[in-house]
């Protein structure tokens, strides 16, 4: 009888959550498996995939010099963006972290860019910023120094695009601002009677203590980072002189511009691969320095 | 639990009844034929179609017109989405360039199946715009466009050049040393890459052979390296002389020569671009006096390379269910007076006599348009549409222009680049 009951609690529980596994199986399964076998074909969009093997990586590892450029300003911009990102974000979670008069507003205000995202409006914004005629231009002319072509010169526009990435910091803000909030006090207290510096207080209890909400920002963040379309797309479409030809952007042309959608499938899954060995990386080095409460 | 049993039943009933009764509905009495029109342009050319739109439903009440219009931004892509998945717009706007590719991958209707009345039309005009060597219409020029140089005359006067004589590629070069040498902060020409690389190396092309880029029947480069040396060459010069603006600065603005300050500021002598886009820079500064340059030609050229076609193409799509519907409103678009006179010069100036006799009379054509596009007629070149105009190829040309409009890539790299990257193009698409 109570074996019935369980059974039939089961079934009610499959039934509710019959309508996400649906919405798994349809959005995100299928369209993983099949973009894999896209990969391996010459597919245009209008017409039948044709199978060719591996075909498309190959031609993307010793034919498309444009991949290399591609894959190149992908990872720079991962490198600039995500420490970069991080820094800033446990900077002003620390600052926020103390008890002062009005630090709710404070803290709205520094999650506030954060809530646009990467919206196409804070896009345009940006490019209008840094434009010749723009703002910071602008300053910098006001201050009788020269303005400088953020997006059109190769040298600036991907670090000009990584700001954008930067600024956009109050998530990982406030997971470290929650994590700075379960360092025990007592710790300091501790530690400052034994006579620990401020810096040495930071590297001996902080990091420690919040280094798994570090390990989850930089996995998240580099994730992100890969898969910037966006502000590439919207800003510099790829250029000047693909220096901001991000794989995302190169993926997206040559699926949809250039009917290439097999092609475009082998970049997504080259970025997958990317991002899967990186994420293991991390997760084997996390042994050395991630430190869970429940460890000794 | 008996009343939670009641009232789940009850409200299966209701469902179950609500969706019989919309289904007959449908099934019953409503004939009304839903046609998708989309399209992309600017505010005025939104307000004046769905004017059209509005005019065609009046007379005919069985058809409503869906309307789906936004920016140029995007377009393209969208549309390969939904002729992926098979819901492509009935009826739809589409680059020129973008038409040949279309019509290869069999996503247009052939319109000279349908009852479309094309004797409004100038039948060479149309067999250059949108039959693809078919012999069958596939698609329906918007307007009559032409590439263009939208002169600044007062400042052209002041530096004393006249840009309305007919002139060669040679003297751009030495009229750009002049306008740097009058002020270094003006500027012979604005090009953007969109604009310029047709206009310097696809027009260069044709008339160095009197033919496009690519040769399409037989799949291969009628350009060699060396004729594309000679032509980047010559871009290397334009801005090595300061003839046109530096390109880092250029670059932030894209295509939108409009928002340039120094466009707006009246320091360049010429723009370069379409005769679409005369009223744009018109209205970007109006404190001067605009006219129509001459296009420039090679001296030992083949074809003048410069011609006259249309600024974007009108299709149905082949795998629409209205193909009767969505012909009548074409008809209407390009053949009604109401239609005519509601569009104006919303795609250029329009493609047909009467169309243009209607704006002409209504004083709707805007004097600038209509110079740049008389000054287009009186060059004897024919279209590229094909490969040459094939999205990847426009990239690989478009990288190459920019490449040695920063200067980093020399002419003869820029040339062997192109020639390997078109050659594995062709290769792959044979």
């Amino acid at each position: 009888m109570r074996a019935k009951s369980l059974t039939r609690r089961n079934n009610a529980a499959y039934l509710y959550l019959l309508p996400w596994l649906i919405g798994i199986l349809i959005f995100q399964l299928y369209p993983f498996i099949i973009s894999f076998y896209y990969s391996l074909c010459d597919y245009n969009p209008v017409k039948m995939p044709f199978f060719i093997g591996f075909g498309n990586y190959i031609r993307l590892f010793t034919k498309d010099a444009e991949f290399i450029t591609s894959l190149r300003a992908t990872l720079l911009y991962t490198v600039y963006t995500v420490p970069l990102k991080l820094i800033m974000s446990l900077m002003i979670a620390m600052l926020l972290n103390k008890a002062r008069k009005g630090i709710g507003i404070l803290r709205t205000l520094y999650y506030l860019p954060s809530l646009f995202g990467g919206s196409v409006a804070v896009a345009v914004l940006w490019k209008v910023m840094f434009m010749d005629s723009g703002m910071i231009n602008g300053t910098l002319r006001s201050l009788g120094l020269s303005p400088l072509s953020f997006l059109g010169d190769p040298k600036t526009a991907l670090p000009t695009l990584g700001m954008l990435e930067v600024w956009q910091f109050g998530s990982s803000m406030v997971m470290f601002l929650a994590a700075l909030k379960q360092v025990p006090a007592s710790l300091y207290e501790a530690a400052r009677i034994d006579g620990a510096s401020g810096p040495k207080r930071f590297i001996r209890i902080t990091l420690p203590y919040i280094s798994p909400i570090v390990f989850f920002c930089i996995i998240m963040q580099t994730l992100n980072a890969m898969q910037n379309f966006t502000s590439a797309f919207v800003i510099t479409r790829g250029g000047p002189l693909k220096s901001t030809y991000m794989l995302g952007l190169k993926l997206y042309n040559d699926g949809f511009l250039y009917w290439k959608m097999g092609y475009a499938s082998a970049t997504s899954w080259v970025i997958f691969a990317i991002v899967a060995l990186f994420t293991l990386l991390l997760f084997a080095s996390s042994r050395f320095w991630v430190f869970y409460g429940d460890e000794s | 639990m008996k009343n939670r049993k009641v009232l789940s039943l009850a409200l299966c009933t209701i469902l179950v009844l609500s969706l019989l009764t919309g289904s007959m509905a449908t099934a019953l009495g409503d004939d009304t034929v839903t046609l998708r029109f989309s399209w992309w342009g600017t505010d005025a050319r939104h307000e004046a179609t769905l004017a059209v739109i509005e005019a065609f439903e009046k007379q005919n009440p069985s058809i409503k017109i869906e309307a789906e219009y936004g920016a140029q931004d995007g377009y393209n892509a969208k549309k390969t989405t939904e002729f992926a998945s098979k819901s492509a717009p009935d009826v739809f706007q589409i680059e020129t360039g973008a038409g040949p590719e279309y019509y290869r991958n069999g996503v247009l209707y052939n319109l000279s199946e349908l009852p479309i009345n094309f004797d409004k039309f100038d039948a060479g005009f149309l067999q250059r715009n949108g039959q693809f060597g078919t012999g069958s219409q596939y698609c329906i020029p918007t307007g009559v466009a032409g590439s263009a140089l939208v002169v600044n005359k007062t400042l052209a006067d002041k530096i004393g050049i006249d840009m309305t004589q007919q002139f060669d590629f040679d003297q751009l070069l030495e009229w750009g040393k002049q306008v740097q040498a009058y002020d270094p902060e003006c500027y012979l020409l604005s090009a953007n890459t969109s604009y310029a690389m047709p206009f310097f190396v696809r027009c260069y092309a044709r008339q160095l052979n009197g033919v496009p880029i690519i040769n399409d029947a037989e799949m291969v480069l009628n350009m060699t390296q060396e004729q594309f040396e000679q032509c980047f060459a010559f871009i290397d010069q334009l801005y090595k002389t300061g003839t046109c603006a530096p390109a880092a600065y250029k670059e932030p603005f894209g295509d939108q020569d409009n928002n340039d300050p120094k466009w707006i500021e009246g320091k360049y002598v010429a723009h370069v671009g379409y005769t679409s886009s005369a009223t744009v820079v018109e209205a970007a500064n109006p404190n001067v006096e605009y006219v129509a340059g001459c296009l420039p030609l090679l001296p030992d050229r083949k074809s003048d390379g410069w011609y006259n076609d249309c600024p974007q193409f009108m299709g149905i799509y082949a795998e629409t269910k209205h193909p009767q519907e969505a012909a009548k409103f074409l008809d209407f678009f390009f053949n009604s007076e109401e239609a005519a006179l509601l569009l104006g010069t919303v795609r250029s100036v329009p493609p047909t006599a009467m169309a243009q006799k209607i704006v002409t009379d209504a004083g709707k054509l805007n004097q600038l348009t209509a110079d740049c596009v008389a000054r287009s007629l009186t060059y004897n070149g024919t279209t590229d549409n094909g490969y040459t105009t094939n999205s990847e190829v426009q990239a690989i040309l478009n990288d190459a222009y920019a490449a040695v409009s920063f200067g980093t890539k020399t002419p003869a790299d820029a040339a062997r680049e192109v020639v390997e990257l078109i050659n594995d193009f062709l290769a792959r698409n044979k």
